[in-house]
C-alpha cells in the first residue's frame, strides 16, 4: 500500500469514527473557547473593602475617597470598629480592611509617625494582589503629597523635594504582560497543552479501539521493520497534518480573536511547534500500546494535565522542583515544548535563545521514533 | 438484614473487581496517591526561593554593590551579574533569569549631590507567579535602602535621630495579610490542586466502575448479585468508592495539617463530613454523566471536560467574583468549588462550624440533585435489561 494511502486512511480512520473526531476535532474547538471564557476579563478591578474611620478627619475622608476612587478596590462597607470589619471579611462580604486610627490627621500634618492599618485577605493571591497594592498606592501617594508639600515649604524646589522624598526610586517595568492579564499569562499555556494531551488522548483512543476490535493492522503496513517503519512516519505525517491546522487556528487566528501579542518571527513558531508536536505524536504512537479499550486512554491521561502544566515552568518555577523531578520532567514533550515555544511566541524570543528546549524535543522526537517503531515492529508481528 | 447480605454480596463482588481489574486499581488506588505524591514534591517550599535575577550594574559603587547585595540576601532571589543590556535581556528571553535590575551610571554620585537616580526592574511578567514573587522581594530591597539613605542625609543635616526616624515615611502602612500570613502557596495552590484531583479520580473510578459493566455487557451479574434489587446493587457498586475515597481525603487533609503546616481548624468534625459530601457528591456527577450518555467512551468524554475544567472554574487561581456570569454559574455547579471553600474557611478562616453552612449545604445540593436524577435513570436502565442494549451498540 503507499505511504500516501496510509496517511489519508489513518485521516479518514480518525475522522470517521464519533467518538475520535469528537476528541480531535471537536474537543480542540470546543476548548479554543471553553478555557479562554473565564480569563476574559483578565484582571480583577473593584474589590470589595471594608473602611473603619477612627479619624473623622478632612485628611481620613481625602484617603478613603481616594482609595475608592482607582479600579483595584472600591469602599463597599464603613464600619465604625475593626470587630465588624474583620467579621465582614470572615463572612466573605469584602476581602480586604482599611483602618484609620484616632489622630491620624493631627500626626500626619505634624510630620510625626502617621500610621494606617490595612489588611488584604489572602485565600486568593490574585486578589491580594489587587488589594493590597490598590490600599498601599492610595496610602504612599497620599504620604508623599503630604511630604512634598512640607519639603516645599522648607524651601526645597520642587526636584529636590522629590529626590529628598525618595532618593534610591525603583521603576518596575513589566514586560512581555505589561497589564498582568491572567488570560495573557494562561490562555497561550493551555492552548499548548491542549493540543499534546488531545493527542495523547486521541491516538491512545484510535488504538484502543483497534485492539478492542481485535485488528492488529493499525500497527503494521507491510512485515519487517519496513512496514513498522512506514506506519509510524505515515501516522506521524496524518496527525502532523492534522494539528498544524489545530495549532495555526490556536496560534495564528484565535490569538489575534482574544488581543494576544504574538512576538515571536512566524517561521521559528512554525519551527518550534512542529517540533513539538513531532515529539508528541511519537510520544502517543509509543503509549498507543498500553491501551486496550478505546476508553482506557482516557482515563489513564485525564489526571496528567495538571503536573504537565506545573512541570513546563511557566505558572510554578522550576527552580523550586526538586532536581530529580526536573530531570524526569523532560521526558513530556510539553517541558520543552511549552516552554520553548511560548518564549517565542509570547516573548519574542530567537531560537537561539530556547536552543536547550530545541535540543531536548530534538533528542525526544529521536528517542520516541525508535520506541514508537520498536513498539510498532512488536506489535505488527504478533 | 437480608439487604445487608445482598449489598455485601455486591460489595465483595467489588473488591474482587480491584484485585482483578488493573485500570480499577490504576484509578481508585495508584493515580491518586502517586499524583499527590508528585505535587507534594513539586511543593516542597512553600514560596518559590532563589529565583534567578540578572543585575547590570553600571555604577560600580560602594552603594550599587550593597544594593546588589541586600538582594541577594532576600531569600526569594539569586542574583547574577551580566555585562550589559543585552546579556541581560538574553537572559531574560531563554529563562536564566525572571528579571533584569538595571543600575545606573553615576548612581552614587548622584545620590550623594541630592539627585534622585533611577534604577529600572525589568520583569518577565509574561511567567506571573515568580514575577509577583520578584517584584515584591525588590521593591522592599529598594524601599529599605531608600530609607537608609534619607535617614543619613537627614543625620547629616544635623536633625536629631529620633526626628529623623520618624521623617522617613509620612505616613506609614502596616500592612497585616488575612489567613495566609506568609503568602505559603502550599495553603493555597497545594491545598487545592489536591482536592481537584481527586475529584478527577473519584469521577474517573465511579464511571469506569459502573460504566464499564455495561459496556461490559456484565450488568446481569451484577444485578443478580444482590439478588435482583437493583437498588441495593447500584448501593452496593458506589458505597465501597464512597468510603475508600472519604478515607483517602482524611489522610488528605491529615497530611495538609501535619506535613504542610496548614492551620488546625478548631474542630474537624465539620471538615470531615464536608469531605464526606465531596466524595458523594464527586460520585453523584459521575453517575450522572453516566446515566445520561449513551456509551462508555462519551461519558468519560463528558467527565474529563467537566472535572478536567473544574479547577480553573473553581476560581482558585483567577477569582470567580471576576470572571462572566457564565462562568460563575458553571463555578457553583462544581463540587471542587465548594470543597475549596470549606478548607478556606475551617481551616484558613477558622470559622465555626456554623460559619460552613451554606458550603455544606451547597455540596449536599450538588450530591442529591444529580444523585437522585442520575439513580432514576440508572434504575430505568437497569432494570430494563441494560446488558443486551450494551452488548449490541458496543460493537463499534
Amino acid at each position: 500500500m503507499s505511504w500516501f494511502r496510509l496517511i489519508a486512511e489513518e485521516l479518514t480512520l480518525v475522522l470517521g469514527d464519533s467518538a475520535t473526531r469528537l476528541l480531535l476535532l471537536g474537543s480542540v474547538v470546543l476548548y479554543a473557547f471553553f478555557y479562554p471564557y473565564p480569563y476574559s476579563p483578565e484582571v480583577q478591578t473593584h474589590v470589595p473593602v471594608a473602611v473603619v474611620d477612627l479619624d473623622h478627619s478632612s485628611l481620613s475622608r481625602q484617603l478613603i475617597r481616594m482609595a475608592g476612587a482607582g479600579d483595584r478596590v472600591r469602599v463597599a462597607r464603613r464600619t465604625a470598629t475593626l470587630a465588624e470589619a474583620k467579621a465582614l471579611c470572615k463572612a466573605g462580604e469584602v476581602q480586604g480592611i482599611l483602618l484609620v486610627p484616632e489622630g491620624f490627621q493631627g500626626k500626619a500634618l505634624k510630620g510625626t509617625k502617621a500610621e494606617v492599618a490595612v489588611w488584604s485577605e489572602a485565600l486568593s493571591f490574585f486578589t491580594y494582589r489587587q488589594v493590597a497594592t490598590g490600599l498601599l498606592t492610595v496610602a504612599r501617594t497620599l504620604s508623599a503629597g503630604i511630604e512634598i508639600k512640607r519639603l516645599r515649604a522648607a524651601g526645597l524646589g520642587e526636584e529636590a523635594a522629590f529626590a529628598a522624598m525618595d532618593p534610591l526610586p525603583l521603576q518596575i517595568v513589566q514586560v512581555f504582560n505589561p497589564a498582568g492579564g491572567y488570560g495573557t499569562y494562561v490562555v497561550p499555556l493551555v492552548f499548548a497543552l491542549i493540543l499534546q494531551q488531545t493527542l495523547l488522548m486521541g491516538v491512545g483512543m484510535v488504538a484502543g479501539a483497534r485492539a478492542e476490535a481485535g485488528d492488529s493492522s493499525w500497527f503494521s503496513a507491510g512485515p519487517g521493520l519496513f512496514g513498522a517503519v512506514s506506519m509510524v512516519t505515515a501516522k506521524l505525517a496524518a496527525y502532523l497534518l492534522l494539528y498544524s491546522i489545530h495549532a495555526l487556528a490556536y496560534f495564528g487566528v484565535l490569538h489575534r480573536f482574544y488581543d494576544f501579542v504574538e512576538r515571536g518571527a512566524v517561521f521559528e513558531m512554525a519551527l518550534m511547534m512542529a517540533l513539538f508536536l513531532t515529539a508528541v505524536i511519537l510520544f502517543a504512537l509509543t503509549l498507543s500500546v498500553l491501551f486496550p479499550h478505546r476508553e482506557t486512554s482516557l482515563f489513564v491521561l485525564i489526571g496528567t494535565s495538571m503536573p504537565a502544566i506545573f512541570l513546563s515552568g511557566i505558572s510554578w518555577p522550576v527552580e523550586a522542583l526538586p532536581s530529580w523531578l526536573r530531570a524526569v520532567s523532560f521526558l513530556i514533550p510539553s517541558t520543552a515544548g511549552i516552554d520553548g515555544f511560548l518564549r517565542i511566541s509570547t516573548m519574542g524570543a530567537g531560537l537561539g535563545d530556547v536552543a536547550g528546549d530545541v535540543k531536548v524535543l530534538v533528542g525526544l522526537a529521536l528517542v520516541y521514533f525508535i520506541t514508537a517503531t520498536w513498539v510498532f515492529y512488536k506489535k505488527g508481528r504478533a | 438484614m437480608d439487604a445487608v447480605k445482598r449489598v455485601s454480596k455486591v460489595m465483595v463482588r467489588e473488591w474482587h473487581a480491584l484485585v482483578s481489574d488493573r485500570l480499577f486499581r490504576l484509578l481508585a488506588v495508584v493515580f491518586p496517591l502517586a499524583v499527590v505524591a508528585l505535587f507534594t514534591a513539586m511543593f516542597q517550599q512553600g514560596s518559590p526561593e532563589n529565583l534567578p535575577v540578572a543585575v547590570c550594574d553600571m555604577d560600580r559603587t560602594a552603594l550599587s554593590r550593597s544594593i546588589i547585595r541586600m538582594a541577594d540576601a532576600s531569600s526569594s532571589m539569586a542574583l547574577f551579574s551580566v555585562e550589559d543590556l543585552g546579556e541581560g535581556r538574553r537572559a531574560v528571553l531563554s529563562g536564566r533569569a525572571y528579571g533584569l535590575l538595571v543600575l545606573p551610571e553615576r548612581m552614587e554620585r548622584e545620590v550623594l549631590a541630592g539627585g534622585a537616580p533611577a534604577s529600572r526592574f525589568y520583569i518577565n511578567n509574561q511567567i506571573m507567579l515568580p514575577a509577583g514573587v520578584i517584584k515584591r522581594a525588590m521593591l522592599k530591597v529598594f524601599s529599605g535602602v531608600s530609607a537608609g539613605v534619607k535617614l543619613k542625609v537627614n543625620l547629616a543635616k544635623g536633625m536629631p535621630e529620633a526626628r529623623a526616624r520618624e521623617r522617613l515615611a509620612g505616613i506609614q502602612v502596616a500592612s497585616r495579610i488575612l489567613y495566609n500570613p506568609n503568602l505559603d502557596y502550599r495553603w493555597y495552590l497545594y491545598a487545592s490542586i489536591c482536592p481537584f484531583l481527586m475529584k478527577v479520580f473519584i469521577m474517573c473510578a465511579t464511571v469506569w466502575s459502573v460504566g464499564g459493566e455495561m459496556k461490559g455487557g456484565t450488568v446481569h451479574e451484577w444485578v443478580s448479585a444482590a439478588e435482583g434489587r437493583v437498588h441495593l446493587a447500584l448501593f452496593g457498586k458506589l458505597l465501597p468508592l464512597t468510603i475508600w475515597f472519604t478515607l483517602v481525603c482524611w489522610a488528605m487533609l491529615a497530611f495538609f495539617f501535619g506535613a504542610m503546616e496548614l492551620p488546625r481548624p478548631h474542630g474537624v468534625v465539620t471538615l470531615m463530613g464536608g469531605t464526606f459530601l465531596f466524595v458523594a457528591a464527586c460520585q453523584a456527577a459521575a453517575l450522572f454523566l453516566v446515566a445520561y450518555t449513551g456509551e462508555l467512551a462519551k461519558a468519560v468524554s463528558m467527565m474529563s471536560l467537566y472535572a478536567g475544567s473544574a479547577f480553573v472554574f473553581a476560581g482558585v487561581t483567577f477569582p470567580a467574583a471576576a470572571m462572566p456570569l457564565a462562568a460563575r454559574i458553571w463555578h457553583v455547579t462544581l463540587p471542587l468549588t465548594h470543597m475549596v471553600r470549606l478548607i478556606n474557611e475551617q481551616a484558613l478562616k477558622g470559622l465555626p462550624p456554623e460559619g460552613s453552612l451554606g458550603t455544606l449545604g451547597a455540596l449536599a445540593s450538588i450530591g442529591l440533585v444529580c444523585g437522585c436524577f442520575a439513580w432514576v435513570r440508572l434504575f430505568r436502565r437497569l432494570s430494563a435489561g441494560e446488558s443486551v442494549r450494551a452488548a449490541s451498540g458496543d460493537s463499534v
